[in-house]
């Protein structure tokens, strides 16, 4: 009967035990059981890649590990962080006051590399935990570092791209994933973020090199504070290239001064001398004002303007049109500028696009300095004629010097291609485009830039198999007691090629070279050098092979020597090669078209061409194996079976070409 | 209190009686259970309901542990998936910084190499347009030696 009893409330204080556990604290006892058993875990926004027009990467994100710690699980804080600071390189110190400052958790390092990380990981030390996150990487290093800009540490864009285009960000998610006591998921959902939209610059690589390398030869040469170059192709406004020297490398960004992160080719604003020159005589042709022979009186150099004597650089009597702006004659450019009138002048300063921004989509692009005629002094209309008193952006100047080389349409100035995410592109919207002048007159401004390089101050310009046309410009600077600098000055190029079709506009801006500071003698050879290399890369056909030039070729000096003198194919050491690389290089100059000249001739043979087959439905190790076969390079995205292509099916294309297919479910 | 006599002891001075066992046959094979169909039904019924709930139990539970198992099979086959997307993106950045024209250009220059001027440059691939002039240099070629290789930055895509 007692036992009886006993079991009853046994078995009674068990359904009350399980009553309550089952339905009192069911809520409760649920979520932290799926504390304990769930885990949430943030996926970091991924950044779209960025792309050269040749779907080449210059800037793509990778999931890296950072390490944090909950002090609160750390036995023995001064040995954890002695370990911690051996291998990640930091202050043992400052690890220990992290330690005592937080509880529940601390940053050790972020972004570490995966050397480090595996080594961290080594230590199994308790208390010691991994995030990933994500790490933006620029395998070009600095190549266009000022135009594709930084982001922070909080994968945020702070400059160029990275900040002007706000599609490149991503939208971070959470994945929910149960574990089980050993801490292996067995289940996880996600909540889909949404990665960054991958953009395709109109910026071409090698041509971006090409620019960068002559530039920054030419600012070493002449000890310069810095400069800037664009290539630009006119006829669509594209930017081939934009380079700005001092130059840095955005991965590791913070080491450089933040002048050196500037854009200057957006930024840069100063007065341009005798480049901008462009703009009066085109308005001057435009309203038939003067025709090219026109001979104007220069005045053997000298002109008061409003009780000021302008000098030009040299005594000229007269001069036709075409000669004014060959030799650069200031007299004769401000006599054309009065002719306008003040009106007139501005009118055409600001259809060239100059005193407004141009619309790349690059941040912190500048408008320029621009005041209205009612500002003007009496002898403004003098000064603006021939460059001063007036502040211009290179974008400016290459987009006016496009204008004429198009025929006659300032276009804005593009450098994003493409925008697209999988299969959906958003390429922006078609360039805008006005007209300047008429075609009549941009061909007729072409063959007068065109004697610029031929016989006037551009010679050094002067392109091998290539015709030309542009404008020297050396403009003082103003100093910091508000006058023009003696010895500060900015030398510029600005021209086109070739002549009659130019395929590229380039402008060159050195500042402040030490030495030599005319634009013909600091700036032309760097158009020159940039512009044949930059016309040979896009294949352009010469259109004056008859030209003789001085060609320096270097003796054959290096292991390339030694291996056509060595028949047996004996492999260059180490020693031989580091000899070669550190001897002199002797130049042989000689002319051409003798047929010497082909001493150095390289052949390119691009092969024959093949047609794309039709990828449409296969799957995608099918196609792989197909590229493969034919000599393509597959670039894929996606899984399943291919339903898009690029280029189409049925195209031709030398062998070793990309080939994009997209694959879907 | 008189001790108990234990019953295989003999008492004093009395005989010891045979005992005689015999057999008592009795015949129930007449007899015959009574069968309630009734009964048999219920217990089969039972034993049908208990094997069908311990077999949906028995499913149950196994589709509950194999969901279990698939479900860490998906969750290795999905870091599998990340951590080959992460490689292939490894690779792909690898690939970029290899490509460097910088450390192409200076790679070249080590071996010697040399930026050939547009002049030196001839194209008899279908895609270029070699000047005039450019032909009669390429039927030299064979007489002048090896051409120098093209760097990257020449050469075009």
């Amino acid at each position: 009967m007692i036992l009886g009893g006993v079991l009853a409330l046994w078995m009674l204080g068990l359904f009350a035990r399980l009553y309550q556990l089952e339905i009192f604290d069911y809520g409760e006892l649920l979520s932290r059981a799926q504390r304990q058993q769930q885990r949430t875990v943030e996926v970091a926004a991924q950044r779209g890649t960025v792309y050269d027009r040749q779907m080449r990467p210059l800037a793509m994100s990778l999931a890296v590990d950072s390490v944090y710690a909950v002090p609160a699980e750390i036995p023995n804080r001064e040995m954890t962080a002695n370990l911690l600071a051996a291998v990640l390189d930091l202050d043992q110190g400052d690890l220990v006051g992290r330690f005592k400052a937080f509880r529940s958790f601390c940053w050790i390092k972020r972004k570490v590399s995966s050397e480090e990380a595996k080594r961290v990981r080594n230590l199994n030390l308790k208390g010691i935990y991994f995030q990933t996150e994500m790490k933006r990487f620029y395998p070009k290093g600095a190549l266009a570092a000022q135009v594709l800009g930084y982001v922070g540490l909080d994968d945020k864009g702070l400059a160029g791209l990275e900040f002007g285009v706000k599609e490149i960000e991503g939208k971070p998610g959470r994945v929910l994933v149960a574990e089980d006591a050993r801490h292996q998921s067995y289940r996880s959902s996600e909540s889909q973020g949404r990665a960054g939209k991958n953009v395709v610059l109109t910026l071409d690589e090698n041509i971006q090199y090409i620019t960068e390398k002559a530039l920054s030869e030419a600012v070493t040469q002449f000890q310069a504070a810095g400069g800037a170059a664009i290539v630009q192709d006119p006829n669509t406004g594209e930017i081939l290239a934009m380079a700005g020297v001092p130059g840095f490398d955005p991965n590791d960004y913070a080491k450089s001064p933040p002048e050196a992160r500037e854009n200057r080719a957006v930024s840069w604003v100063y007065e341009p001398g005798s480049t901008f020159k462009l703009v009066t005589v085109a308005a001057a042709l435009e309203e038939k004002l003067a025709s090219p022979s026109e001979v104007i009186d220069c005045q053997m150099g000298s002109i008061t303007l409003a009780g000021h004597v302008i000098h030009d650089h040299k005594p000229y009597g007269d001069l036709t049109v075409a000669d004014v702006i060959a030799q650069s004659s200031d007299v004769g450019t401000i006599k054309l500028g009065l002719r306008l009138g003040e009106d007139r002048l501005y009118r055409y300063i600001r259809s060239f696009g100059f005193g407004a921004r141009g619309g790349i989509e690059l941040p912190g692009e500048e408008r320029g300095l621009l005041k209205p005629p009612s500002a003007w002094s009496g002898i403004s209309i003098g000064e603006i004629s021939m460059g001063q008193e007036v502040g211009v952006t290179p974008l400016q100047l290459v987009s006016a010097y496009s204008a004429v080389a198009n025929g006659g349409i300032l276009i804005q100035p593009r450098i994003v291609r493409d925008i697209f995410q999988g299969n959906v592109h958003e390429p922006p919207l078609p360039a805008r485009g006005q007209r300047v002048v008429s075609a009549q007159t941009a061909a007729t401004l072409r063959q007068v830039f065109g004697g610029v390089v031929e016989h006037g101050t551009g010679t050094p310009a002067q392109l091998s198999g290539y015709t030309a046309g542009g404008k020297t410009g050396t403009a003082q600077e103003i100093d910091s007691s508000g006058k023009y600098s003696k010895t500060n000055y900015i030398a510029s190029f600005l021209g086109f090629a070739p002549l009659e079709k130019p395929a590229i506009t380039i402008l060159v801006a050195i500042d402040s070279p030490v030495g030599a500071h005319y634009g013909t003698e600091v700036a032309a050879p760097v158009f020159r050098s940039i512009a044949e290399q930059t016309l040979a890369c896009l294949n352009v056909p010469q259109d004056n092979p008859s030209r003789l030039l001085q060609v320096q070729l270097p003796t054959p000096s290096g292991p390339l020597r030694q291996q056509r003198s060595n028949p047996v194919g004996r492999r260059t050491t180490q020693s031989e090669m580091a000899e070669a690389a550190t001897s002199p290089v002797e130049p042989v100059s000689y002319s051409l078209p003798a047929q010497e000249a082909t001493r150095g001739t390289v052949i390119l043979n691009d092969g024959p061409l093949l047609a794309l087959p039709d990828f449409s439905g296969m799957a995608l190790r099918v196609v792989a194996e197909k590229c493969q076969a034919l000599g393509l390079e597959l670039n894929l995205s996606g899984s399943g079976v291919a339903i898009q292509q690029s280029p189409a099916a049925g195209t031709k294309v030398p062998a070793g070409s990309k080939v994009w297919v997209n694959f879907e479910r | 209190m008189k001790a108990r006599r234990p019953r295989h002891q003999r008492v004093a001075g009395q005989a010891t009686l045979p005992l005689v066992f015999a057999v008592k046959p009795v015949d129930n094979s007449r007899l015959r259970r009574e069968v309630n169909p009734e009964h048999r039904r219920e217990c089969l019924a039972l034993l049908g309901l208990g094997v069908a709930v311990f077999v949906f139990v028995f499913l149950v539970a196994l589709q509950h542990f194999q969901c279990v198992r698939a479900g860490y099979e998906i969750e290795q086959f999905k870091s599998q998936r990340a951590a080959l997307e992460e490689w292939n993106h490894q690779l792909r950045l690898e690939e970029a910084s290899l490509a460097d024209p910088q450390r192409i250009d200076a790679l070249a220059r080590q071996e010697g190499l040399t930026s050939p001027s547009p002049q030196q440059v001839i194209r008899v691939g279908p895609g270029g347009e070699a000047p005039t002039g450019s032909l009669e240099f390429a039927r030299n070629i064979p007489n002048l030696g090896p051409a120098p290789v093209p760097l990257g930055g020449i050469s075009g895509q």
